[in-house]
């Protein structure tokens, strides 16, 4: 075989993962689709609700929509990506194939997901407002920054949850410390500018508010952020993908 | 001679025994001496083109962590495993299955892992459909498959997955007696097109029936296991009803 061809055959087989698990989560819930899209829309309304006492954002539920969405994506996918190799034990077991299909599959499962809400909400923006090309043109690279940095995060934790199983468990907190350190509920402007410099430190920062920008023209997005946060995300990316490549060859034994 | 398609060279797998789950707060906070067990010393073993390999041993000698390393579902601690040609192993009646989906979905996903492409897949369809015999529970979910269905589907995949090695531990006895007197006869087929097979039990006519070369395992160590020394085994007291495996003591002696 050929280059080619071994690239087409690792294709086909992340694609033929990534249909089994949206085919598998499509048995256990009668709505499918339905739940990726009320979810935020339920979290929205009671954030929202809440919020909107405290945080002076015009369009807040929109923008809370907006965030909520890649946010939902990203919280998912890592926490299901985490006990990924752990949940899928059995494939493992079987044959020799590339491990990384497994954390990569659910991550694009959910990938898709987001991709089609989006679709639906520019869809919205354009038949409302008036959406600006640019807009679409920054939210491809983020979209691809958004599932780079996921991949990379969740390969790291993956394998490491192999070894140390309450890994898990330092996630799902994490994960909830995570949403609140994110401009989701919040933009950037009221941040005083002594603290500025602490999102500087989250790689998910200028994701969300490019998000932000991209589709509701708000927010803002300083060379430093943006220089700053893909430092950091490549950092975490590479981490992730040297700790799969340390471990990947004897994931069979630990689970 | 035939061309060598599996060649280890002093293979030795190491594995940290964890009597308790490991934590990352213990292993920060704790360094607890870990106990260490060699599941494989130093093992040579070259198998070459349509050989018909038995190994037979107690449980725990070695031979299910032996066989996951010929796939290269682990890797060896120490030394090298050098294979040519596509390997399918049946060894755990869950692997490669999703317990959700159902037979038919599994097959396109199995096959894959089996290293099957989407062709060879879409043309060996009705066939694997067919020997599986699982008619109408085809498209029932896999997690409702008694041991014997499940083996039934992967064993199918399996043979038809075209591959040069086939590789089996002990789930063959899952299937019903007819289903096990069709499985024999697939695999000799294999057999005789020159698929090589690599077969482990603990119950020695049980591979007797399947190879003609031997090997006996022993706490991680292997060695060569002469025909005769085989045959005294079969007639080991008290091993008789072993044999009952489709393989009367009968057929056994006459066929020496």
């Amino acid at each position: 075989m050929n280059k080619t061809e071994h690239i087409k055959l690792y294709l086909d087989f992340l694609w033929a993962m990534t249909e089994k698990e949206i085919k598998a989560r499509y048995k256990k819930a009668v709505f499918g689709f339905l739940w990726v899209i009320l979810n935020p829309i339920l979290q929205m309304l009671i954030i929202g609700l809440i919020f909107s006492f405290f945080v002076r954002i015009s369009n807040y539920f929109l923008f809370l929509f907006i965030g909520l969405l890649p946010w939902q994506f990203f919280s998912l996918s890592l926490i299901k990506g985490t006990t990924s190799f752990v949940d899928q034990r059995s494939l493992i077991q079987k044959s020799k194939f590339h491990r990384e299909a497994i954390p990569i599959s659910t991550i694009l499962a959910n990938y898709i997901h987001l991709l089609i809400a989006l679709t639906l909400v520019v869809f919205f923006l354009l038949l409302t407002s008036h959406i600006r090309i640019i807009g679409i043109l920054i939210l491809i690279p983020t979209l691809l920054w958004l599932l780079t940095f996921t991949i990379g995060i969740s390969l790291f934790t993956a394998s490491l949850n192999v070894r140390f199983r309450d890994v898990n468990y330092f996630v799902q907190s994490i994960v909830i410390l995570w949403f609140y350190a994110t401009p989701i509920v919040y933009n950037l402007s009221v941040i005083p500018s002594k603290l500025r410099g602490l999102f500087n430190l989250n790689p998910l920062t200028a994701i969300f508010e490019l998000f932000h920008f991209a589709l509701l023209n708000q927010g803002e997005v300083s060379v430093r952020l943006l220089m700053t946060n893909l430092l950091i995300s490549s950092a975490i990316i590479a981490l992730g993908v040297v700790t799969y490549y340390k471990h990947h060859q004897d994931l069979a034994d630990w689970i | 001679m035939k061309k060598i398609i599996i060649d280890l060279i002093n293979i030795s797998k190491k594995y940290s025994l964890h009597h308790e789950k490991t934590t990352l707060i213990e292993n920060i906070f704790s360094k607890k001496s870990k106990e260490e067990l060699w599941a494989l010393k130093n093992i040579n073993l070259t198998i070459r083109q349509g050989e018909r390999v038995g190994i037979i041993g107690p449980n725990g000698a070695g031979k299910s962590t032996l066989l996951k390393t010929i796939v290269g579902i682990t890797s060896p601690t120490l030394g090298k495993v050098v294979t040519h040609g596509k390997i399918v192993s049946l060894m755990n009646l869950q692997a490669g299955f999703h317990p959700e989906l159902t037979g038919r979905e599994n097959i396109n996903f199995n096959g894959m892992l089996a290293g099957m492409n989407k062709d060879e897949i879409r043309e060996n369809y009705d066939n694997i459909l067919e020997f599986s015999g699982l008619n109408k529970f085809i498209d029932e979910p896999f997690f409702t498959y008694s041991d014997g269905m499940k083996f039934r589907l992967a064993f199918s995949i399996a043979i038809h997955s075209n591959c040069d090695i086939l590789i089996m531990d002990e789930v063959f006895l899952y299937g019903d007696l007819e289903f096990q007197r069709e499985t024999i006869k697939a695999v000799k087929n294999l057999q005789n097109k020159s698929v090589t097979t690599i077969i482990a039990s603990q119950i020695p006519s049980f591979v007797w029936g399947f190879s003609n070369l031997f090997y006996e395992m022993e706490s991680g160590v292997i060695r060569k296991k002469p025909k005769k020394e085989m045959l005294d085994l079969l007639l080991e007291e008290g091993r008789e009803w072993y044999t009952s495996f489709n393989y009367p003591i009968k057929t056994i002696l006459s066929s020496i």
